[in-house]
């Protein structure tokens, strides 16, 4: 990565981020099945941010970072979408 | 019935409040994060009280920390916040190698930790500036015992002279993966072969290489107090096993030229008077087997400390740090340590290096968020 001294961002400065993810109150699918998250992400770049969900997840339900799946059927509340920038 | 109920619920909320630490107030970005364990802005001149850090890597008594007098809070120096500037004095201005050595003890009995701090080099910093040998005192130059460097903080689960094992992990004293390992950073000059500087591919401008300063098993030379760099340049690294690939061998901890059979990954080289983002983490390994994990990303920071993109520099997924019968070694302390070389009579010149927003974590950290919002609202997840 290229980079200077004289205030200018380089090229490789791609992330800005101010905003939270918006997600809907409640996510609905159907068993097996699954869900991207990062729908819900304003410009959402894998290299720059990561993603995690706050809160438990319940049993046959795992999030790989991006998509939400699920085995079975299951609830849970009070969940949420976090944003880590890289 | 209800005055207890109603304890209960104060004591909950109290732990609640204290899951993550108040230190961390400035980090919009870990807000909501239950794996934060230590945020250090070094906003209080008294810091080291505040947090609890230590005087040394002792596990059985560790003394409370003194002050360390070669260091000063510094206000609106990154991002518009503070940082500890850790001044470096010259050999005759009361100087010495080591200026920073306190140790902040790690919650837990953890197994896996992320630590993520910024630095800056000052504008004259140079890893050459330095005296090894008393003979270059007065008339010395630049340039002596240049390519020893020195170290920055880490990780570590280390025992000192106080700790029935004896000093492990630090000074010479081998880890044997029993009793400490430590996984500190140093940092050399860019001569290589030939007096060739290997960081000019990093853009120019490049004064210091970085990378891991293990004290990992076995005891024995091999493996402990070697140069792990962060980037691929094989001089100066360390490939002490076999098959010649990071991925061949536990002991090859080191570069080959090549990104592909390399641990560090890409150019070399910091420059002064910039702001870096660097972030470790170190996963500890099943005792006897080398499938331990040792990574770190660098970025460069934009000059108002708010924009910048890590970059993945080390990768080692076959690492050992303990055996089996080893004395709980995990992660268990973070290193604060900045010490110019090994030991020897000062620098040169004064210079120093500054530090900001040191945090630990059982997830990746990621950047310094000082404004906007990173947690959705709460949602229900409904699978039929």
């Amino acid at each position: 990565m290229s980079g200077n001294n004289n205030g200018d961002a380089p090229s490789c400065y791609i992330y800005k981020h101010t905003s939270a993810p918006i997600v809907p109150q409640t996510i609905t699918f159907t068993a097996p099945g699954s869900r991207d998250m990062t729908q819900y992400v304003e410009n959402y770049n894998a290299s720059t941010m990561s993603l995690s969900i706050i809160g438990t997840l319940p049993g046959g339900v795992t999030f790989d970072g991006e998509t939400l799946s699920a085995s079975g059927a299951a609830t849970a509340s009070g969940l949420k979408l976090q944003v880590t920038p890289l | 019935m209800k005055r207890m109920l109603a304890f209960f619920v104060l004591v909950l909320a109290t732990f609640s409040a204290s899951a993550q630490p108040s230190s961390c107030t400035a980090e919009k970005s870990l807000q909501g994060r239950t794996d934060i364990l230590h945020c250090e802005p070094w906003s209080s001149s008294t810091w080291w009280q505040a947090s609890g850090y230590k005087d040394d890597g002792e596990k059985t008594n560790p003394s409370p920390a003194s002050g360390p007098d070669q260091t000063s809070v510094q206000t609106n120096c990154f991002a518009g916040g503070p940082c500890l500037r850790v001044n470096c004095y010259a050999y005759n201005n009361g100087g010495c190698g080591g200026m920073l050595a306190h140790h902040w003890t790690i919650p837990g009995t953890q197994q896996e930790v992320y630590l993520r701090y910024y630095i800056r080099m000052a504008s004259n910093w140079s890893p050459e500036n330095y005296c090894g040998d008393p003979s270059c005192i007065p008339s010395g130059a630049i340039g002596e015992n240049t390519t020893s460097g020195g170290k920055w903080p880490g990780l570590a689960d280390v025992r000192t002279s106080a700790d029935p094992s004896g000093q492990c992990g630090n000074g010479g004293a081998y880890s044997d993966g029993i009793n400490c390992w430590s996984g500190r950073l140093r940092y050399r000059n860019c001569t290589g072969s030939g007096g060739a500087d290997i960081c000019t591919a990093g853009g120019g401008g490049e004064t210091t290489r970085i990378g891991w300063y293990w004290y990992v098993p076995p005891a024995s030379g091999a493996n402990n107090q070697m140069f792990a760099a962060f980037d691929n340049r094989a001089w100066g690294t360390d490939m002490a096993g076999s098959g010649g690939t990071c991925a061949s061998d536990r002991l090859n901890v080191g570069s080959t030229d090549s990104d592909s059979t390399s641990c560090g990954k890409g150019a070399a080289g910091l420059k002064n008077s910039t702001w870096y983002r660097v972030e470790l983490r170190i996963k500890m390994n099943t005792p006897g087997v080398s499938d331990g994990i040792a990574e770190a990303w660098i970025s460069e920071v934009s000059s108002d400390g708010l924009t910048d993109v890590s970059t993945q520099k080390y990768t080692k997924t076959n690492m050992r740090f303990r055996e089996v019968g080893h004395d709980n070694l995990h992660v268990r302390t973070v290193w604060l340590d900045v010490h110019m070389g090994g030991e020897f009579n000062g620098p040169l010149t004064d210079s120093y290096i500054e530090l900001a927003r040191m945090v630990v974590a059982t997830k990746r950290i990621g950047a310094f968020k000082a404004s906007g919002s990173y947690v959705s609202q709460p949602f229900t997840l409904q699978v039929n």
